[in-house]
Parts: C-alpha cells; structure tokens; sequence
C-alpha cells in the first residue's frame, strides 16, 4: 500500500496560523491501513492543530470528515457541502489524494498533512518497510521475489555492493536487510544460484518517473 | 589480454611482471600543491595510483582532475567512478574527457551511500539525492563500450577511448558464496583487472582466491589483493568489527596489541601479508594502501621486495 | 486549559481501569477540599482501550489534565492493557511537546487496590503538574 507518515504537527499549526474554520479529512484507504489519515488519526490531529492554535492565541474551528477514497472524485462529491463551509482543508491523504481534493475544490486552500514516501507492507503492528519503487519495470520473477530497485539502498541490479555486513545487513545501519543477501539466498535454497551470474543490461528507467509525467490510457475501458 | 590502453599497468601486467597498485586521495579543496607533494611522496613506489572518486561521499577535488594533475607529476593514475552521483550520460561524457586527457585506468565502482559521509566529524551531504541509474558491473559494460567505440545506448562515438578497466572484489563479504560468482560477472562485462577489499585473513582469502582459480577467473582478469598496512591494534578491530568484507584473524590483533612499537609491527606485518600475496596461486600483484600515511608506501613496497617497479 | 488563571479551578479527568480501584468500583469524586481542582472520574474496562485522540479530544474541550489509572506492571487483566496505556500516554506527551503544550497535562499511575483518597492524590499531584505550566 501507499505508505505516508504525519508532517511534524508543529509544522501544520504554523502553517495554519491564519485559518479560522479547518476542515481535517482522513482517508479510509492506503493511509488508514498505515496509521496516518484514518479515522483515529483524524480525530488526533484534530485537538491537537486545535490545542497548538490556541496556544499561539487562535481560536479556530475544526471540524473532521472521513472520505472513503480521497483519489476518486466521485467520493468526494459527497463532501461538498462541508467542504464550503470551511476556509482551509488539512488532509491526511496520500499525494494523490491531496491533489484528487484540490482539482475537485479548487476555490479551497488545502494543506497536506502527510508526507508520502513509498510502497510498503505491514512487516507486523506498528512496523512498515518498503517493497516496490514503481519503476515501471518489474523483475520480481528473476530476482525470486524480492526486489532490488525499492529494497537495495543502489537499487543495483546485479548483486550485492562490497557494503554487505557480517550479519547480512547494509552498510547504511543495522536495521536494513542487505536484499541481495537475501535474494541470493533464496535462490540457493532452490538450487538455481547460477541464474544470478548473467550480467543484468543497463534499466530501462523510463517506464516510470524519469520518463516523464505518466498517463495511462486503456481505450478498451475509456468512456 | 591484448594490448588495449597502453597503460602503464596494463603493460606491467602484460609483461608478466608482479604489479603494485597504491592509493592517493584527492584533497578536500582545489590545492594543486596537496596533490603534487602526495605524489612526490609516492612517485615510483607503484605501478599506477587510484585517484577516488569522493570516497565515503564526502567531496573531494575531482578524480578526473586530481588524475590528471598525478599524470602531470608522472605518475599514472587509475582514475575511480562510482555510480553514486552520475548517470550513464554523465559518465560516459566524462570518460571521454578523461582519457582525452590521457587517463588510461578507469575502476568501476558502486560507491557508497551518500549517507556514509556524516560519519565522523563531518556533516556530509545526506539529503543529497543518489543516482544509480547504472551499476557497477553496468559501468564496466559501458567503458568497454566506449573501448569499442559504441555509447550504451548503441550510437558510435568518433573514436575509441581505450580503457584498462578495473573492478573491486570483496571475496570475504557476505553472501559469500556469491561473491565469486559476481567476480565472474564483472569479468564478462569486461573488467581486466581486480583490486580487493583488505585482506588480513589470508587463509580465507586463499580459499576464495581458490574457488575463483576453479572458476577459471584468474586467467581472465589480473587479480591484486588489496593490503591496508595496520596502524594499531585499534584500528584492526575497527576494520574488523565496521568494514564490510574485512577479517582480521585474534591472533593478528593480539600481535599489534602486543607489541612495543605498533607501528613498526604493522610495517611487518604489511610485508609479510605482500610476500604471501606474492606466492598466492592467482595473484597478479598487489594494492597497497597506507591510509592518512602515504609516506609509509616506499618503504612497505621495498621491504617486500617490489622496488624498483620495472620500466615497461 | 493552559490558559487558564489563577482564580479558576482546574478540571482533572481520572481515567481510571476498573480493576485498580478496591470496592465499589464506580466512584464519586467532585472537589478538593480547597477547591483547588474538580475531579471527573471515568471507569475503564481496561485502560488498553483507551485512544490517543481520546486523551486529547479530553485535553481540548474538556479537561485541564488528565491521569490515566493503570494496573501495575503484569498484573493487567489483559497482560499488556497496561504497557499499552503507558506508550499511548507518552505519545500524547510527545505530541503535546511538539505543539507547545505542556506534557504535565496527562500522566499515567499505576496502583491497585485504590481507594478514592489515593485516587484524590493522584489527581491533587495532576493539577499541580497542570499548574506548573499555567505559570
């Protein structure tokens, strides 16, 4: 899923200083599922850009919304009304989700109150890591599963650097896995080592952000 | 291996002789004077002398600058890049430059993490942005392209920049039984010689040099183990304990701990790990590196035996 | 509030687990005896169940400050309800640092076998960490 973490609080109250009527939206997707713009994290961030501008001497008035999708204008239409009433919206949504609002209600100014930084899984409660980079280029079925452009801190592509700890850790810290250690590994237990001696061509890094802005388009399912 | 770049080391190893590779640092700022008087320092004690290319991503005067003022000193250089803070146009534009500046050594390295420069004292760059957009066993590919005159992505370029194209091994570095295999990888992308990470341990890295031998990939490469000379105790269990890929057997520490004069025992012990490398089955010279303490070269390499380096 | 003067009373929220207090289970507490403070007890199942956005919603429009009432160490009825109350208290705290607000205003205790005096203190030692900031 998409993975967003909180922008520090005190930042979001500073930029806040000069709204009177707030409108807080979660979203009850990718962020909900990691804890930083579902429901209960919309009423936390509430009280506490409430309490902040009251101690910088602002009585503001914040209200909350939980939209099932921000990323889906038909969601949002739902909103309107609530939307209207207010003069800033601090969204919890990922990237998408703030900018998905802000075509929809242009007239409004709104605040990401999140920073997105990646595709991650729940590793178990309260533990997130990254798996996918997006690059638009998939290698996964030669790599046996483990993937080297999101998870290897140089994305290289044909083993790992000199960098690799004694207990199979980065060089960047201890928490992070060498991934090539562990593609390796796998590899070994199912006897085909050998598959990872072909030199791997040069990526092609256009499929995804450096190729420019993407746009999709399916005829077979456009309107 | 056919004659490809006329570099001295390539003609060193050509003609059979054992080669010494050495290590010199560009400074921290565009003093042409520090670059001069460390080549001063080291001038004849090897074959040829790695410039780094903003090693532990702190920056420093450029590689291919800082090669070509050695090269003005009459030292050779090989000229390091890492694929840290270039992409494949980027770097392909400067090998082009660099040999026309008459670099003929380029050793194709990964390059460490932008965060690896606020260790210590410094504050570094760790907000920079890396690029790896190619790896190092990309790089090699590329330079052996430009050697046969075709860019990466397929168009010829004008003339060939022949390079002597190097690599680094690190045989001890987990998972080690890969680590042969990714040698192999970087011999076929094009890699004609090898320096390695510091080896202390040599009867470990008699059994890697070993699994490599039967692999036939020291008759397609030229292999140099790489030699820190031990300045402490301390600093080997540093090495040890911190440095990827380097082992340092108890006992190696316990004889620097114990000795009276630890640096003369490093000195000793310098030697004696270059006269094993010089018996090693596989080995085409050394890498020798004497880290802060570049002074300490000649007398490291003519203890073991290896000056005058021949005139080729 | 942290706004709040001298000459006002503060509200302290005990947010207490049921199993911390010794007999009647739902007690009532109104004011000091210097009216220093007024006390709004509330009985928790558990004190694991209790939220973040719970404690500040409190912090926002109901309390000056608030004690959260744990059983000690082990010995919650859901072996962690406890450990957790304590790490949501501190994210509380951390999160009221952050915005300038004095962390004073929510604690946690751990006690069993309560009684309303004990629960009194609690709450007495609570409005003096509140007051800390108001000055």
């Amino acid at each position: 899923m998409i993975f967003a973490e909180w922008k520090p609080v005190e930042e979001l109250v500073e930029k806040l200083k000069g709204r009177k009527k707030i409108l807080v939206a979660g979203c009850a997707t990718c962020v909900a599922e990691c804890a930083a713009g579902g429901e209960k994290e919309v009423d936390t961030m509430a009280p506490l850009i409430s309490m902040g501008l009251k101690e910088k001497g602002i009585d503001a008035e914040i209200t909350t919304v939980m939209v099932e999708k921000q990323c889906e204008y038909e969601f949002l239409d739902d909103i309107d009304a609530k939307v209207k009433d207010v003069d800033a919206v601090l969204s919890l949504a990922c990237g998408i989700g703030v900018q998905a609002f802000a075509e929809q209600f242009p007239d409004t100014p709104i605040y990401p109150g999140v920073n997105t930084s990646g595709l991650t899984v729940r590793e178990e409660t309260g533990v997130w890591a990254s798996r996918c980079a997006a690059c638009g280029d998939c290698v996964l079925d030669e790599t046996f599963g483990l993937c080297p452009v999101a998870r290897c801190a140089k994305s290289l592509m044909n083993g790992p650097c000199g960098g690799t700890r004694k207990n199979g850790k980065c060089e960047l810290n201890e928490e992070t896995d060498c991934i090539w250690n562990k593609i390796v590994d796998r590899a070994e237990a199912r006897g085909e080592l050998e598959t990872l001696a072909t030199v791997r061509k040069t990526k092609n890094w256009s499929h995804a952000r450096h190729g420019g802005p993407k746009k999709i388009v399916r005829e077979d399912l456009k309107q | 291996m056919n004659a490809v770049s006329g570099s001295n080391l390539e003609k060193v190893l050509a003609a059979g002789h054992f080669a010494v590779t050495a290590e010199v640092g560009p400074p921290r700022g565009p003093d042409i004077q520090a670059i001069k008087e460390k080549g001063e320092q080291v001038k004849g004690v090897a074959d040829a002398f790695n410039v780094t290319d903003n090693q532990t991503a702190v920056v420093r005067m450029s590689s291919i600058a800082a090669s070509k003022l050695l090269l003005e000193e009459g030292l050779e250089p090989v000229m390091q890049m890492v694929c840290r803070d270039r992409n494949r146009i980027a770097m392909q534009s400067d090998l082009l430059g660099a040999h026309a500046l008459g670099l003929r050594n380029c050793l194709c390295l990964s390059g460490d993490h932008q965060s690896a420069g606020t260790s210590g004292k410094l504050k570094g760059h760790p907000g920079a942005k890396n690029v790896f957009d190619i790896d190092s066993i990309q790089l090699i590919a590329a330079v052996k392209g430009l050697r046969d005159g075709v860019q990466e992505g397929g168009d010829t370029i004008t003339s060939p920049a022949s390079f002597f194209i190097g690599a680094a091994w690190t045989p001890l570095g987990p998972p080690e039984k890969f680590r042969a295999i990714r040698l192999s990888k970087k011999i076929a992308a094009g890699a004609d010689f090898i320096q390695t990470q510091a080896v202390y341990d040599m009867e470990r890295f008699k059994e890697a040099m070993k699994r490599a031998m039967d692999m036939g990939l020291t008759e397609k490469t030229a292999i140099l183990p790489g030699i820190i000379v031990p300045r402490s105790a301390g600093m080997l269990k540093y090495m040890n304990a911190n440095v990827p890929g380097i082992e340092v057997p108890e006992a190696m520490i316990k004889r620097m701990a114990d000795a009276s004069d630890a640096k003369a025992e490093g000195l000793k012990i310098a030697v004696e790990l270059i006269e094993m490398v010089k018996e090693l089955p596989g080995a085409k010279g050394v890498h020798v590196q004497a880290i802060e303490a570049e002074h300490l070269l000649r007398d490291v390499i003519g203890k073991a035996g290896l000056l005058p380096r021949p005139q080729v | 509030m942290n706004t709040a003067t001298e000459t006002k009373s503060l509200n302290i929220a005990i947010l207490y687990c049921k199993n911390c207090i010794s007999g009647d289970k739902s007690i009532h507490l109104s004011t000091d005896e210097n009216g220093d403070f007024t006390v709004k007890p509330v009985m928790l199942p558990c004190s694991s169940n209790i939220q973040a956005y719970q404690l500040l919603r409190i912090l926002d429009k109901e309390a000056d400050g608030i004690e959260l009432v744990a059983c000690p160490g082990t010995s919650c009825e859901f072996m962690v309800g406890s450990c957790r109350a304590g790490k949501r208290v501190s994210y509380v705290r951390e999160l009221l640092e952050k915005i300038n607000v004095n962390p004073g205003r929510i604690g946690v205790s751990y006690t069993s076998n309560a009684s309303v005096d004990d629960l009194l203190e609690i709450a007495a030692n609570r409005a003096k960490a509140v007051n800390t900031l108001n000055q």
